[in-house]
């Protein structure tokens, strides 16, 4: 079930993760727009002094029209959770998925600070 | 770098407000030649009378002091000069070496310490155990080392004003609400100072703006609660600012 939020995320960065217990990155490059361990993916999003950041979770398949993906990988989600966070904690959105290893794919409307980030989870 | 010229969170002003001891007399006692010590033969002999404050008192009113040369005009042999009975926390005593060194050693790790405490709430001192006066030095020494390297980690990862803070405006409160003025203000320091982190003067944002940090970072601020200051932040600076706090703060 599509689910979105427009948000303004503290230090423009978003964490797409289970939970707490997921590890973090501990750096970044400079132009780099994701950033990612086996539990989590930072995402670069607009300078949120610049405007707000509209973020929608979905199955991935709902995405498919937009083309390849500007980020793809796996997150270990070993209690069936995926979660979008800011930097300070706060949960943004969620939902529940069924594996314990999930493929996320990372759709942008624009490479740098974008201000449209679409989540697929699933294969 | 003192922290404490942005926040004066405790209203002590001078930086030495809080300076109880003198580095001489660790305790704050300080040293009176004339105060009286209890003479040699006795179970107690060499000890100071009278306790360390305050005027000594006559000698002819104390009965326990039986003359007032001080101990170095003794030539009894076998009595016992005043002397430290012990070390500090029931170590063998120190030399002066030790002592001195002993003594720098707590003074980096408090300077350290206090830095860090107005950075990083959460911060603890390192915990180490000892049986020697050598091993205390060590473990300080140590704690001293390990307290400036997390210092240093804390200001380059923007947990606190960085190295190139320079001017800055206060902060209405933790929002994120900005006015023209305010980014416009916040350019103009960024421009001239650059960002008060890394001193790097291109934001490299898409927009050309530097960021408005707040200090101490809300997230910091939520224990601290001080009034807030907004410095001009780079996005790199931001960035690891953001990964550093996100690992750093992570709730229980």
């Amino acid at each position: 079930m599509r689910k979105s939020a427009i948000i303004s995320p503290p230090n423009s960065l978003i964490a797409v993760l289970e939970g707490k217990d997921a590890e973090i990155p501990i750096g970044k490059e400079r132009d780099q727009s994701f950033v990612s361990t086996p539990s989590c993916v930072i995402v670069d999003v607009l300078m949120s002094q610049d405007g707000p950041t509209k973020i929608t979770l979905d199955d991935a398949s709902a995405f498919a029209k937009r083309g390849k993906p500007a980020w793809t990988g796996y997150l270990e989600t070993p209690k069936g959770h995926v979660g979008v966070w800011t930097i300070e904690w706060d949960e943004v959105l969620s939902m529940d998925v069924p594996t314990k290893l999930t493929r996320i794919r990372i759709w942008t409307n624009r490479p740098r600070e974008p201000d449209e980030v679409y989540i697929g989870v699933g294969e | 770098m003192v922290f404490s010229k942005f926040f004066d969170p405790l209203g002590r002003g001078h930086p030495d407000a809080d300076r109880t001891r003198s580095p001489a007399a660790p305790d704050g006692r300080r040293y009176n030649p004339h105060q009286p010590r209890v003479p040699a033969g006795r179970s107690d002999g060499g000890q100071w009378t009278r306790g360390a404050h305050g005027p000594a008192p006559p000698f002819a009113d104390d009965p326990r002091v039986l003359s007032d040369a001080t101990p170095d005009n003794e030539w009894i042999p076998g009595s016992r000069h005043a002397s430290r009975r012990g070390g500090r926390g029931g170590l063998p005593p120190e030399t002066f070496g030790q002592s001195l060194r002993l003594e720098r050693a707590m003074q980096r790790l408090q300077a350290a310490e206090k830095e860090l405490k107005m950075r990083d709430p959460l911060w603890r001192r390192p915990e180490g155990a000892y049986s020697t006066t050598e091993g205390r030095i060590a473990h300080f020494e140590a704690a001293a080392r390990q307290a400036e390297r997390d210092l240093a980690e804390r200001i380059q990862h923007g947990m606190g004003p960085g190295p190139f803070a320079v001017e800055w405006q206060p902060a209405r409160g933790p929002g994120r609400s900005f006015r023209v003025y305010e980014r416009r203000e916040n350019d103009r320091i960024g421009y001239r100072f650059g960002c008060h982190t890394c001193g790097e003067r291109d934001p490299k944002t898409e927009s050309g703006h530097f960021y408005l940090d707040h200090q101490s970072s809300n997230a910091v601020n939520r224990i601290l609660q001080l009034s807030q200051i907004l410095l001009p932040h780079c996005k790199r600076c931001s960035d690891l600012q953001g990964i550093y706090l996100m690992n750093r703060w992570r709730k229980k």
